[in-house]
């Protein structure tokens, strides 16, 4: 039969303000809720418990858990502290009242306190005089109606363990995030803990030891017996000596397998430590090779883009791209126009000066040969301005000749009147220009071409700088240890690789160690058998009898063990997924799969797949403890007497949204015959009740037993605080 | 509770068949006399002597082979 909580009443315990009648809740089998705002007592309800568990209470400013008698002056109630006049006594107490099929129990803890000046601090311990009491258990039958004080404290210590056993009590008594820490999915241990813990599977490792005993000391027994008796054959004793020598191989053996077993579970905690860090190392290692390559494309853009800026003065004055003619397309119209004219006017007045003294002249077009070059022409008998033959005493001959006897021409005359002459300054300048002046069309061409190629080099510089911000933010979100560090990465690894060769090896040599131990159990349950046969007539029946027995139920035990275990991870896992499913039901997404494997050593390993069986990882913090407590209520309904204690929870599922608290709520009453949940998700300050819409549907189901109202008058100073409950279911 | 144990080892096939141990013998077995066979009689001494009543192995041992003589 299960513990029930009936009553539980405080008394001047933090801002339970006032004596016991003012201060009680009254539960039942099933489900019942505490709702509070924030400050309005839940913690302070929950520390009750752990006061009468512990002697302790969670200090709410260093979330630590300390020792009550440091504490009294604390937790004894504000307003009744600031009320009290010197030398009144104050008293404290926490009473709890529960009951099995038989009997009701009363238990309380409590102390007084003594003020002992006017303006005492009312956290001051100096100020206050404390004095602790006892235990105080009384007990009374579940007909009768009178409780009797139990002095024993024993029996005192055994009714406590009634309420809940110690074991169990961290299942039984947790706290909002504490929940997260009752079964560690990364520690091996942690979930064998639990289900050893809150299954009866260990009875049949005792049972085990026990038949194994119990037949060894049957054979050691018969032995003697035989061994005493001369008609004993030497065969027979020999097989003995064989079957001893089997015997010892297989204490060697079993030793043996258990450091194996300790390897891996040593090796399994640590691979299961390193896993994330190393999946983030791994992943790690990819983001900085993307980011080694990044950097040398960065690199390398970078160098092409100061080239290309580097090379822009060089633009200016190359004749290939000849910049600086830049809008000089009309300067070089002005410049023939005013060379046109220059010439223009420098041959009239050529003309002009030769004039002078006659009227012939040979009017030759600007840049005519000069006198050497005409002697030439009339020599080679060839005109070098038309590039044609002028042989001699020709027309065209005689007319260069003309030329050369010109007025004024000649190697030793000179024209002085063409002073200023410009033609080789204009001629130098078309000469310096010519290459320029043939780009001007393009340059503008150039220049856009040139500044497309500076904005492409910059959007290529800033689409990978950005994408190297992406893969350092996202790399940053991979911790590992020491930020940045990739000695770590790389230790991590290697770590990894480690433990998990070494857990492969712990496997091989377990699977190796139990098939030589299958093979020696065979051999040695052979050797009895034989021995059996070869037993002088006149051994004594009984001997015989006893061991037979005894060797049958140790086999029996051992292959029910076996049994037992394996029928209870597969159920374990379907407990497990109707847990979940029923838990986050009302939530919008989908849940994986829970699923448990047996391992080589026996125990079992925990993972949260999807579909196709790949192993899920980043499910959110709701999901997580989803997960925690769906184990949990699996492992206790495998369990062939489910449990048998009550559950008390503080905020279990703060902030995780009303789908899952309504999930939480439907499943914890199929598995807890009581639980009492403490909770401010559930509360409206708005409504007329103070219950929100899930409160008030709590309110109207069935397998809700009853629910409270904490509440804190309006307005209050903190002296005068206190918790005004009301029961509205 | 501890029944429980005392019918789940009943239940191993090998020793069911070598001691005749039936599906009626399992459901009624328990761990207080009478006993049906000397198997359940064993099973049901160690398992009070061990797990009720809290005896070290020697205990044990002692009130099983007292069984026999």
């Amino acid at each position: 039969m299960a513990s029930i909580i009936n009553q539980i009443s405080f008394q001047n315990f933090f801002n339970y303000y006032g004596s016991f009648e003012n201060n009680t809740y009254e539960f039942s089998k099933g489900v019942n809720i505490v709702v509070a705002d924030n400050g309005g007592g839940k913690s302070k309800f929950f520390n009750g418990f752990l006061w009468l568990f512990y002697d302790e209470i969670l200090d709410s400013d260093t979330k630590l858990r300390k020792n009550i008698k440091n504490q009294a002056v604390k937790i004894c109630s504000d307003k009744a502290k600031y009320e009290a006049a010197v030398n009144d006594l104050i008293e404290c107490n926490v009473a709890l009242e529960f009951s099995d099929n038989r009997f009701r129990y009363r238990i309380c803890k409590g102390f007084r306190i003594k003020k002992s000046k006017a303006n005492a601090s009312l956290i001051d311990n100096s100020d206050w005089q404390v004095f602790f009491k006892g235990l105080e258990v009384s007990k009374k039958d579940i007909a009768l109606l009178e409780f009797h004080e139990v002095y024993d404290e024993d029996e005192q210590r055994r009714i406590l363990d009634k309420l809940i056993q110690p074991n169990l009590r961290e299942y039984s008594l947790f706290q909002g995030e504490e929940i997260d820490k009752l079964i560690d999915f990364n520690q091996a241990d942690s979930l064998n803990r639990a289900v050893k813990t809150l299954t009866d599977i260990n009875k049949y490792d005792e049972l085990e030891k026990i038949t194994k005993y119990v037949a060894e000391r049957a054979e050691k027994d018969l032995n003697e017996s035989v061994a005493s008796n001369d008609a004993a054959s030497q065969s027979y004793r020999r097989k003995l000596d064989e079957k001893n020598v089997r015997k010892n191989s297989l204490d060697i053996e079993s030793e043996r397998l258990k450091s194996y077993e300790h390897s891996y579970t040593e090796n399994k905690n640590e691979v299961d430590k390193l896993e994330s860090l190393n999946e983030n190392a791994e992943s790690r290692k990819v983001f900085d090779d993307k980011l080694k390559e990044q950097n040398a494309k960065l690199k390398e853009i970078k160098e092409e883009y100061d080239r290309l800026v580097e090379k822009l003065n060089e633009r200016f004055f190359d004749g290939n791209f000849a910049w600086i003619a830049m809008g000089c397309e009309n300067e070089v119209s002005n410049f023939k126009e005013k060379l046109n004219n220059y010439r223009e006017i420098r041959t009239i007045k050529k003309v002009a000066v030769l004039s002078e003294n006659s009227n012939q002249i040979n009017l030759l077009p600007p840049d005519s040969p000069d006198t050497v070059t005409l002697q030439t022409m009339i020599e080679r008998e060839h005109c070098y301005v038309c590039n044609r033959d002028a042989k001699k005493d020709t027309e065209p001959w005689k007319h260069i000749l003309s030329l050369l006897n010109r007025k004024g021409s000649g190697q030793n005359k000179t024209v002085d009147i063409f002073k200023n002459d410009l033609n080789d300054f204009f001629g130098e300048i078309q000469l310096g220009a010519q290459s320029y002046v043939g780009r001007i069309g393009a340059i503008q061409n150039s220049i856009h071409r040139t500044r497309e190629k500076e904005q492409e080099l910059l959007e290529r510089i800033t689409k990978i700088k950005d994408k190297i911000k992406g893969l350092r933010d996202d790399r940053s979100h991979l911790i590992i240890g020491d930020e940045d560090n990739m000695i770590d990465v790389r230790q991590i690894m290697a770590q990894y690789k480690g433990a998990l060769s070494r857990l492969q090896k712990a496997e091989e040599d377990i699977i190796k160690s139990k098939n030589r131990i299958e093979s020696l159990t065979e051999n040695i349950r052979k050797d009895e058998s034989e021995l059996s046969r070869m037993r002088p007539q006149d051994t004594p029946k009984e001997y015989e009898i006893h061991l037979d027995i005894s060797t049958d139920i140790r086999n029996a035990a051992q292959r029910t063990k076996l049994r037992v275990f394996d029928n209870m991870i597969s159920k374990l896992e379907e407990e497990a997924n109707k847990h979940f499913r029923n838990l986050i039901k009302y939530n919008e997404l989908a849940g994986g799969i829970l699923k448990f494997e047996k391992n080589p050593r026996g125990t079992i390993d925990f993972n949260y797949v999807d579909e196709a069986g790949n192993e899920v990882g980043g499910a959110s913090e709701g999901f997580q403890r989803m997960k925690v407590l769906a184990v949990l209520m699996a492992i206790i309904s495998v369990n062939p007497y489910g449990y048998l204690y009550p559950l008390l929870a503080d905020a279990p599922l703060s902030a995780f949204g009303q789908g899952f608290i309504k999930g939480f709520f439907e499943e914890t009453e199929k598995v807890f015959p009581q639980s009492i949940i403490l909770i401010k998700d559930l509360y409206d300050s708005e409504s007329e009740n103070k219950l929100n819409k899930l409160g008030n549907e709590l309110l109207k189901n069935v397998s809700v037993s009853t629910i409270y109202l904490n509440q804190i008058p309006k307005n209050s100073k903190q002296v005068e605080v206190y918790t005004k409950l009301k029961k509205i279911k | 509770m501890i029944d429980k144990l005392l019918k789940e080892i009943l239940r191993d096939k090998e020793l069911s068949l070598k001691y005749n141990i039936n599906e009626d013998m399992i459901k009624k077995a328990k761990l207080s006399p009478p006993y049906e066979n000397k198997v359940i009689e064993y099973l049901a001494v160690i398992i009070r002597a061990k797990m009720v009543e809290v005896h070290g192995d020697v205990t044990v041992y002692n009130k099983v082979k007292n069984l026999i003589k």
